[in-house]
């Protein structure tokens, strides 16, 4: 283990994690600096979600360590939070845009006490700072896909985490919305915070992002925007080079559905 | 004390037997509601039928229909049919419904075995399992302090408390864990530990509703009365609550009906639980079409009224129009093909508005040419009338006039797009496309944007 | 060994059910026999029936169906009796029951479509509400004089004992019916089965099919109320189903042997009931499944617990093999005596505890590789504590080494690894290799093109720890920080 590279928001060595023996990330290392918007980014299939969860202990690992802020994901569990992708959640579910922020007040609130008034001005002020405070007693099956983002965000906001994880937030939603939540990640970074962003748009990623990690089952590249979104890297990430590691993990897949 | 007419019902036995029905629904409904935002509805069938064989064991064991070893039993039944569930899903590559088929079929088929096998040993009777006896409950009783109880009831009751106390106090963890599992766990909380938990609490209600409702009936509890709720209201408190209320209507119209309408038909009582489950059948085909937000009846309705709406507007219009190019007054069936309408609702159209005083009807004398014996009739805008119609038409030509310039639509599609656009304009949104398009003073085709009237003098 | 033994013990076992089961058969009168086959017979078709439902994910609506047709028994029989008929005949019973059943399915449809309403709780919804239409209008049916005695309620749990001939005869046709209607749409079945897009867009009539599916579910289902009853006829079509699928993931082979468990859980589980007193068909049929199932979630042949772990087995075995002649050859290498793969007969001797990379093994382990390689004729014992490779041996030694050092390099130059990263994907990798892939990537490498050759270690050999620094100059990274991008 990492004893305390407090600077390093997140740090990981060797990690490989693999479905039925096929390696969804591979050796995956990588430092992330605190304070920095990071730019996630991949083909289809590269593992990027993955690799969020297994930061989060969510998936099981094959091998490979992590370190948040220098330490074990359980220990500083308070301090990250995770926006999962829209699509992860029932909408139809029978709740308010406020009932959903203040979700995110429970791992400080407790879970039995009545809230505070501290704990219910976190989730208005995380509601404001994205703009939904108008839709607070809205019911979430009434929202549009770019109001039910902002909602997820404000709900990691009133979490007051140091370190974000956020898996795919621009995936359809409006261009409005979209610059709207770059500008709050932007307001959070100023403030000290690390965010770390699932993209698929490689158009808009040297705009948004000061720090890339360009994924492809393992990390191709890691560091500062300007020096690592280069030709060469995105064509190796892009590219086929790595045919043979595919079929092999194919092969060895096939071997076990079919051999004794 | 209800007294109808035909019908006789003894307080004290009804009355109980009503109580029990009302908490064993109760009990039943409170938790279904996890159960059904999760999708896990059949897994309150898959329990209630897989609880048999602890039950029928611990009966066998304790000759006694409520014992700790019967409560034991179904706490250890309930907890193995959900991690049978899941391994049997994980190992066997099947999806959750089947892997859940597996399960509760083979324990079922155990218990039933296990039950008919020692049925002259036990007084266990596999119909009583299913359907349960409520009827027969008060029969037994306990001595309490308050009189005479039936044992049903007083097991219900805990149940039911405890049931309530389980929703209540661990509401922010349940809500979490059912809206976004994924978060719950992020913030530390076993997703996987609750589902145990809401498990053993559907298995101890099956087995404490057994006699009253019996094992298949129980189901409906757990997934109508929330069902009917989610379709209701639209947050989880109320949605809980109203679930409450819905079984407890249901239990009591039940048994009402259980008693009253065989009566009708010249036969004795029907099982409570069974009219129980007719009478919640009932409120959903109810609530499905008549809820607010998703009701069928509710959702025609408002799509005829919009129809409804659409014409009268368009009627205006029309009206509008003609006197602005000094065109004769048009016969109803003229008017039907303009705006595509059939006759008859045209002419209800044109009364309607009539009654609400935006036009008014004359019966001109006969003009030559007129069919013989027919004054022909001559619509004509009031001065209300008159306003709202220069308004529907402002608000056609501005739209026409922003779609054509700002919005560069083609010049051949903007009278078909302000053809809609124009009835969902209200008074700012036409300030704002004034202003957007610079305080036109003619629209596209040359015609001219009347002003705004207000119906300010 | 102990495999042979407990095959042994199983297959016994088997013998003797089989000829109880034969001796026992021919015991049974001919009505009792027609029965019998009848009820096999549903359980064929509830087995094909049942894969199709799996596939579609909609193995619950069965339990809505049967459910649901209990409302049609009562109604059906207060009708026939109110009209001085026969209550009980099937062919009076059986129309009403399939229409409530398909009438229950159509709701849960229904429901889906005009409501925000999932489907496991409408199928909940359809399966309770019907169900206690059900048992209300049983209830009057018992204060009939006729309906005491109807034995309705031998739907609900099944009794094969009440089935009479022309029952069981009904059973056997509409199965039989079902079966060859399978074989005759196989084609569009299978299409609809595994890609429903594209026979949507080739214009195949989906939901017709989802009908007819239904259809066939609901047929099977009130042929099968009297064998097992409605709360178990669910079983008839998911266990063998499932069961199936440890088997076979090919279509018509899943197809056939979900027949045949669903047959012979059939068979079995009546004749069980019909000889045994006061077990209730539909359950011993269910059990029956049930061991059926187990069985082949152990033995099954393509996903079974016991194949899986016999698989794990064989791959150590080849691992601790391949690892053994890597090490045998580095050890041979650092002395010089590079074990060559033409000509040589055999290689020089060496020690086993000489071996760097398999110190770690136990003792044990060590042994019996190496007394497996003696067997199969890898290597042979030249000295007391010497051993050496064969011809076939060093063949065999020189593809490992090969192998793995292809992928070394790869992993290193291509994949941009650091160095321990490139030992575990090597090792990884390289039990997949065949040689069309070993062919690509000495393409790839661009440099081994001597098919013979073996390319330099990229570790020092002689050690397994690489030497840090060295490794590093050669691969132009740092040990610790990870490789960056621009430096190739």
């Amino acid at each position: 283990m990492f004893a305390g590279r407090t600077d390093l928001a997140i740090s990981i060595r060797a990690m490989t994690v693999a479905y039925q023996r096929k390696p969804v990330l591979w050796e995956v290392n990588l430092d992330i600096p605190t304070g920095t918007l990071v730019g996630l980014v991949g083909p289809n299939g590269a593992g990027k979600s993955t690799l969020l969860k297994a930061i989060l202990g969510m998936v099981p690992t094959v091998s490979g360590t992590v370190a948040l802020f220098g330490q074990e994901y359980r220990k500083v569990r308070s301090r990250v939070a995770y926006v999962p992708q829209r699509s992860s959640v029932d909408w139809d579910f029978p709740a308010t845009v406020r009932d959903v922020v203040t979700m995110g007040t429970y791992g400080s609130a407790g879970w039995f006490w009545p809230l505070s008034k501290r704990d219910r001005n976190r989730a208005h002020e995380a509601m404001e700072q994205v703009g939904i405070l108008d839709l607070a007693s809205r019911p979430i099956n009434q929202l549009s896909g770019g109001q039910q983002q902002r909602a997820f965000l404000a709900r990691a906001l009133a979490q007051q985490a140091d370190l974000f994880l956020m898996d795919e937030p621009f995936a359809a939603v409006d261009a409005a919305t979209e610059h709207a939540i770059v500008e709050c990640l932007r307001t959070l970074q100023k403030s000290g915070k690390t965010i770390l962003v699932v993209h698929h748009d490689l158009h808009t990623v040297p705009e948004y992002f000061d720090y890339l990690v360009l994924l492809n089952v393992r990390t191709v590249a890691v560091g500062p925007m300007a020096e690592t979104f280069t030709d060469e890297n995105l064509r190796r990430t892009y590219g086929g080079r790595l045919t043979i590691l595919d079929e092999v993990s194919e092969a060895i897949r096939r071997r076990e559905a079919t051999r004794p | 004390m209800i007294m109808i007419a035909t019908i006789q019902m003894d307080f004290w036995l009804d009355g109980w037997i009503i109580v029990t029905a009302i908490l064993a629904s109760v009990s039943a409904a409170i938790l279904g509601n996890f159960l059904v935002l999760r999708r896990l509805s059949l897994l309150s069938d898959a329990i209630s039928h897989s609880v048999l064989p602890g039950l029928a064991a611990a009966y066998l064991i304790t000759a006694n229909r409520y014992s700790w070893t019967a409560l034991i039993g179904a706490i250890v039944v309930g907890l193995i049919t959900v991690w049978l569930t899941e391994m049997i899903g994980q190992y066997g590559r099947v999806d959750e419904g089947a892997s859940t088929g597996i399960v509760f079929t083979g324990l079922f088929a155990v218990g039933l075995v296990m039950i008919v096998q020692a049925a002259d040993r036990v007084d266990l009777d596999p119909n009583c399992v299913l359907f349960g006896d409520i009827e027969l409950s008060p029969l037994d009783s306990i001595e309490t302090f308050i009189g005479l109880v039936p044992r049903a009831t007083i097991v219900l009751t805990v149940c039911c408390i405890v049931n309530a106390l389980f929703v209540v106090l661990w509401f922010r963890p349940l809500r979490t864990a059912t809206f976004d599992p994924q978060l719950a766990s992020s913030l530390g909380l076993s997703p996987r530990s609750l589902h145990y938990a809401l498990a053993t609490l559907v298995a101890v209600t099956s087995v404490c509703s057994f006699e009253a409702v019996g094992n298949v009936l129980v189901v409906t509890m757990f997934i109508v009365p929330p069902t009917i709720a989610f379709l209701l209201v639209n947050r989880l408190p109320a949605m809980i609550v109203v679930s409450a209320i819905v079984a407890l209507l249901a239990a009591v119209l039940g048994h009402i009906s259980a008693v009253a309408v065989p009566e009708l038909f010249g036969y004795k009582s029907t099982s409570t639980a069974a009219m129980i489950s007719v009478v919640s059948g009932g409120f959903l085909a109810m609530a499905i079409l008549f809820n607010l937000k998703t009701g069928v009846v509710v959702q025609a309705l408002r799509r005829s009224q919009l129809a409804w709406s659409i014409l009268s507007q368009d009627l205006l219009a029309l009206l509008f129009r003609d006197s602005e190019r000094g065109q004769p007054p048009r016969a109803i069936a003229d008017i039907s093909k303009t705006l595509l309408s059939r006759p008859w609702v045209t002419a209800m159209a044109l009364r309607g508005l009539v009654w609400q005083g935006y036009i008014k009807r004359e019966e001109s004398s006969n003009q030559a040419g007129a069919p013989a014996g027919n004054g022909l009739v001559r619509y004509e805008l009031s001065s209300v009338g008159r306003r709202k119609a220069q308004n529907l038409i402002r608000s056609h030509r501005l739209w026409e006039q922003y779609l054509a310039t700002t919005a560069g639509a083609q010049l051949d599609r903007v009278h078909a797009q302000a053809e809609t656009l124009e009835h969902f304009t209200n008074p700012a949104l036409r300030q704002q496309l004034d202003s957007e398009t610079q305080q036109p003073q003619s629209d596209p085709h040359g015609k001219a944007i009347p002003p705004e009237d207000s119906g300010k003098i | 060994m102990i495999a042979t033994m407990i095959a042994t013990i199983i297959f016994a076992t088997m013998m003797d059910s089989i000829a109880t089961i034969f001796t026992a058969w021919f015991g049974f009168d001919y009505n009792t026999r027609v029965v019998l086959a009848g009820t096999a017979l549903l359980g064929c078709a509830g087995g094909a029936i049942g894969v199709l439902l799996l596939l579609r994910k909609r193995a619950l609506i069965g339990d809505a169906i049967a459910h649901a047709t209990l409302p049609g028994l009562a109604i059906s029989f207060l009708i026939a009796t109110g009209l001085q008929w026969d209550g009980k005949s099937l062919w009076i019973l059986l129309p009403g029951a399939a229409a409530t059943g398909l009438l229950g399915a159509m709701t849960v449809i229904a429901i889906r479509t005009f409501s925000p309403i999932k489907e496991d709780a409408a199928m909940g919804i359809v399966l309770s509400v019907f169900f206690g239409a059900g048992i209300a209008m049983m209830r009057i049916i018992q204060q009939i004089p006729e309906g005491y005695a109807a034995g309705l309620e031998g739907f609900i749990y099944g009794k094969t004992a009440s089935m009479r001939f022309q029952d069981a005869w009904l059973i056997g046709v509409c199965g039989a019916i079902i079966v060859a209607l399978l074989v005759l749409f196989r084609r569009q079945i299978e299409l609809l089965c595994f890609d429903e897009s594209l026979a949507r867009t080739q214009g195949w009539p989906v939901t017709l099919v989802d009908i007819g599916l239904m259809a066939a579910t609901t047929t099977i289902v009130i042929v099968g109320l009297q064998a097992v009853g409605m709360i178990l006829i669910i079983a008839m079509l998911i266990i063998p189903a499932a069961a199936a699928r440890f088997w076979t993931w090919r279509f018509w082979p899943t197809l056939a042997t979900s027949s045949v468990i669903g047959c012979v859980g059939a068979s079995i589980g009546a004749m069980a009931s019909t000889m045994a007193e006061k077990v209730p068909s539909g359950a011993a049929i269910v059990i029956v499944l049930v061991v059926l199932f187990s069985l082949s979630a152990i033995f099954g042949r393509r996903n079974g617990i016991a194949w899986r772990l016999a698989r794990r087995f064989r791959q150590r075995h080849e691992t601790d093999g391949q690892h053994l002649l890597r090490s045998i050859y580095e050890w041979l290498e650092f002395q010089g005596k590079k074990p060559q793969d033409f000509g040589q007969t055999r290689s020089a001797s060496f020690q086993l505890s000489e071996l760097e990379f398999v110190r770690n093994w136990s003792p044990s382990r060590l042994a019996r590789t190496a007394r497996r390689f003696e067997r199969i004729g890898l290597m042979v014992q030249v000295g007391r504590m010497h051993w050496a490779l064969t011809a076939s041996g060093i063949q065999q030694c020189v593809r490992a080494i090969r192998q793995h050092r292809l992928l070394e390099l790869y992993f290193a130059e291509i994949a941009n690894l650091s160095p321990e990263a490139i030992d575990r994907g090597a090792d990884y990798s390289e039990h997949a290799l065949d040689d069309q892939m070993l062919a690509e990537l000495e393409r790839d490498i661009a440099g081994a093109s001597n098919a013979y050759e073996v390319p330099e270690s990229i570790h020092p050999i002689g050690s397994r720890e690489p030497q840090v620094a060295q490794v590093g100059a050669q691969l132009g990274t740092d040990h610790g920080k990870f490789p960056k991008a621009n430096q190739e």
